[in-house]
């Protein structure tokens, strides 16, 4: 089995939205686009397709910021990565803006209605600083170093085209063990956790604990 | 300051919960601490209800400041 790293393209849409929607759940039931948008989880993956359809650039859900494995030209691996601020804007603004254009009334109407108890973990990313999320491995092809590969290869390209930029970061919920560890294995230590004191937070995300990991890339 | 400008400001202190906010033109999200991403979501939400109006993935894109911002809502009332 050969296994290629590339950019994405727009043919791996399908799979990217596969891979948000199994890396956003954490190793849990809760996916955060169902419970936040009010939508179900074919529903939320029609919703991150067309977002990622956008092709705009500079956040988790820009198809530009995607790194993915392939074999036989079939995508198995993926994970993104981008440089926080790139272009001006936050990337959280930048996700807020594809969120507003792409949500329907409904579901728009849902997500402020509930905006609030959320709100303790919204974390502000560092600018100019690489960012990393959503790193997912098909179950088949789990245990060959596929997600090291990637976290590598996103580092490494980073260091090609940013020489300015010195640091690694990622936010995750406590309970992806399994990717934490993955990121621990890649040097990533906990820098930062925060705690959410709201009760409805749990129902809403895997957890109500975010944790802050970062590395040095140079 | 013109009347898109003023109701663009009551809708700014409505998202932020201050009576006290005061934009400028030149004023950017790097400017108001609590425009986070879920902020930025209700601004955009609201801009778009009280004014009648919906702004193109791109147009917001490529706005810099409040002065763009209220120059794209009055071109957009102007039709």
């Amino acid at each position: 089995m050969t296994y290629t790293v590339r950019p994405a393209t727009e043919t791996d849409i399908p799979f990217i939205a596969q891979a948000i929607i199994a890396a956003e759940k954490s190793g849990t039931d809760t996916l955060s686009y169902t419970t936040i948008f009010g939508m179900s989880v074919q529903d939320a993956g029609s919703f991150l397709q067309a977002i990622l359809k956008e092709k705009l650039d500079g956040c988790e859900l820009s198809l530009s910021s995607f790194t993915i494995i392939d074999m036989d030209n079939q995508a198995v691996a993926a994970c993104a990565s981008w440089i926080e601020g790139d272009d001006g804007q936050s990337s959280q603004h930048i996700k807020s803006s594809l969120i507003t254009y792409s949500l329907k009334p409904n579901n728009l109407e849902h997500f402020l209605g509930i905006a609030n108890d959320i709100q303790e973990l919204v974390i502000d990313r560092p600018l100019n600083t690489l960012q990393l999320e959503y790193l997912y491995v098909d179950a088949a092809h789990r245990g060959q170093g596929l997600a090291d590969k990637l976290i590598g290869a996103c580092i490494n390209t980073a260091r090609d085209n940013h020489p300015d930029v010195t640091t690694a970061c990622l936010q995750l919920f406590d309970c992806n063990t399994i990717a934490m560890k993955t990121y621990q294995r890649s040097h990533f230590i906990e820098t930062t956790r925060y705690i959410a004191d709201n009760p409805r937070v749990k129902t809403l995300l895997p957890s109500h604990q975010k944790i802050i990991m970062q590395r040095t890339i140079r | 300051m013109t009347d898109t400008f003023s109701q663009t400001q009551d809708i700014f202190r409505q998202v932020f919960k201050s009576d006290a906010l005061e934009i400028q033109e030149t004023t950017t999200a790097s400017d108001i601490s609590a425009w986070d991403s879920l902020n930025h979501i209700r601004l955009v939400s609201a801009l778009e209800a009280h004014f009648g109006i919906k702004f193109a993935l791109g147009e917001l894109q490529k706005l810099k400041n409040v002065g763009m911002m209220v120059d794209l809502i009055e071109k957009k009332l102007a039709g």
